[in-house]
């Protein structure tokens, strides 16, 4: 629990730190994409904490890759 | 804000740092477990196979000198598919590139220097301050890297100079032992590491460059003075420690380091060495993550590109920790993704970007 309210203390100081000057200066958009990210990164953290072991999100490159991969190694390239 | 533009002999530095990067660490090991005692030979038609490619990407700068890489998508592709393309490549690019080699780090740290630190706190340390380097942008980087280029050109010589003693020519023996499909093998691993991730840089060179028509003589300077530095790491890992530590060792740069002793009293500054890496690593890796948030930022119409680079760089050093289950998931990803992943990446996405600028062309002649 500690662990997560660390998380959360540390996006509020990213918060603090970037978003007055965002709002000042009426970036809407840039506004929206640093929420985004942020949240992103809040949510993996938690995740983390929460579940030990995660997938690493390689494999879904792996996958993407497999066939071509297969025929460098056809070729004796790799 | 005004937008910088870093000089040339910035522009020089900046590639040659990004050249040397995490191959000083990494390479000599995959290449000497494919090629044996030939690695150094395999190195050299790695660095022809890399500027084959580095030419390509010049190429495309010059076809557009005001436009980087996510910029000359959306014009050769149409707005919508440029934009998904260039989002799938920052983002698969952001997942293979700066995040592995952090974790990279993290483990070189844990396994040679500090046993008893645990990994995140080094992730931690490290990824913070590449972030804090990449939020304060172009300039500073370019700047600082300017600062310490003379620093790592130093130790490197110095590495070389008192490695002298401890060569013996008989380990290159016997030359072109196992014929010559190794060699390409490896010299495409060694491209695939170093020179292929260019394409990375073509969002800084042409357009935040002050002589965009000069760039490729910078770029191509940069790229011979950091292969030669591998060239002769790789060489020298051959010539004192052998093929097969080399090839069974994980850092063996860093034992090259440690094997330096004159006259028993100038011994163990391998410490010393490993602040050449880091400084180069941490190059790479503040390169790797403003050049991602600036193509980010350029996709999504964000002007105010430094708001993005604390989320961003939080959610590499996040990933960083268990982006390798272990060490065998590591190698065999390198050696088997890493690889075609690059290829397509960094040489046929170049390649397809100038084969539609070629139709574009035609056809604007033809209705001309």
């Amino acid at each position: 629990m500690i662990r997560i309210l660390l998380i959360l203390a540390v996006a509020a100081l990213i918060s603090w730190i970037e978003l007055p000057r965002m709002i000042r200066r009426k970036e809407r958009s840039a506004v929206w994409g640093f929420s985004v990210l942020l949240l992103l990164a809040v949510g993996i953290s938690v995740a983390k904490v929460l579940f030990t072991s995660l997938p690493t999100p390689l494999t879904y490159i792996a996958i993407a890759f497999r066939p071509f991969s297969r025929f460098l190694t056809a070729l004796g390239l790799i | 804000m005004p937008e910088y533009k870093i000089s040339l002999r910035q522009l020089m530095i900046v590639t040659a740092m990004f050249t040397v990067g995490s191959g000083i660490l990494l390479v000599p090991s995959g290449l000497a477990s494919i090629a044996k005692q030939d690695a150094w030979i395999a190195a050299l038609i790695g660095v022809l196979f890399g500027f084959g490619a580095v030419s390509v990407h010049l190429l495309l700068a010059k076809m557009y000198p005001t436009k980087n890489l996510m910029q000359i998508c959306e014009t050769l592709m149409g707005k919508w598919i440029g934009k998904a393309i260039g989002l799938l490549f920052l983002v698969t690019f952001f997942l293979c590139g700066p995040t592995t080699v952090l974790q990279e780090i993290g483990n070189f740290v844990t396994i040679q220097m500090m046993p008893e630190t645990p990994i995140e706190a080094i992730i931690l340390l490290f990824g913070a301050i590449m972030t804090l380097g990449a939020r304060l942008g172009l300039e500073v980087l370019a700047r600082s890297i300017e600062l310490m280029f003379p620093w790592v050109v130093f130790l490197f010589t110095a590495m070389t100079l008192l490695l002298l003693s401890e060569v013996k020519l008989e380990r290159t023996f016997p030359v072109f032992e196992f014929g010559a499909l190794p060699l390409f093998s490896a010299a495409l691993t060694f491209a695939s590491v170093v020179f292929f991730p260019h394409i990375m840089l073509l969002m800084i060179y042409p357009a935040s460059v002050n002589r965009p028509e000069q760039a490729y003589k910078a770029v191509y300077i940069g790229s011979l003075f950091g292969s030669v530095v591998l060239v002769i790491v790789i060489a020298l890992t051959i010539l004192v420690l052998g093929p097969s530590i080399t090839a069974q060792s994980m850092y063996p740069s860093y034992m090259l380091a440690q094997k330096i002793s004159i006259g028993n009293f100038l011994q163990r500054i391998e410490a010393v060495m490993a602040i050449m890496w880091f400084i180069s690593l941490f190059f790479r890796l503040a390169l790797y993550l403003y050049m991602i948030v600036a193509g980010l930022s350029i996709i999504l119409g964000i002007k105010n590109r430094q708001a993005l680079m604390l989320p961003a760089g939080w959610i590499m050093s996040t990933l960083a920790v268990f982006i390798y289950p272990n060490v065998a998931y590591r190698q065999s990803w390198d050696a088997k993704v890493w690889v075609p992943y690059t290829l397509v990446v960094g040489v046929f996405l170049p390649m397809l970007l100038l084969g539609l600028h070629g139709i574009r062309k035609l056809r604007s002649r033809k209705s001309a």
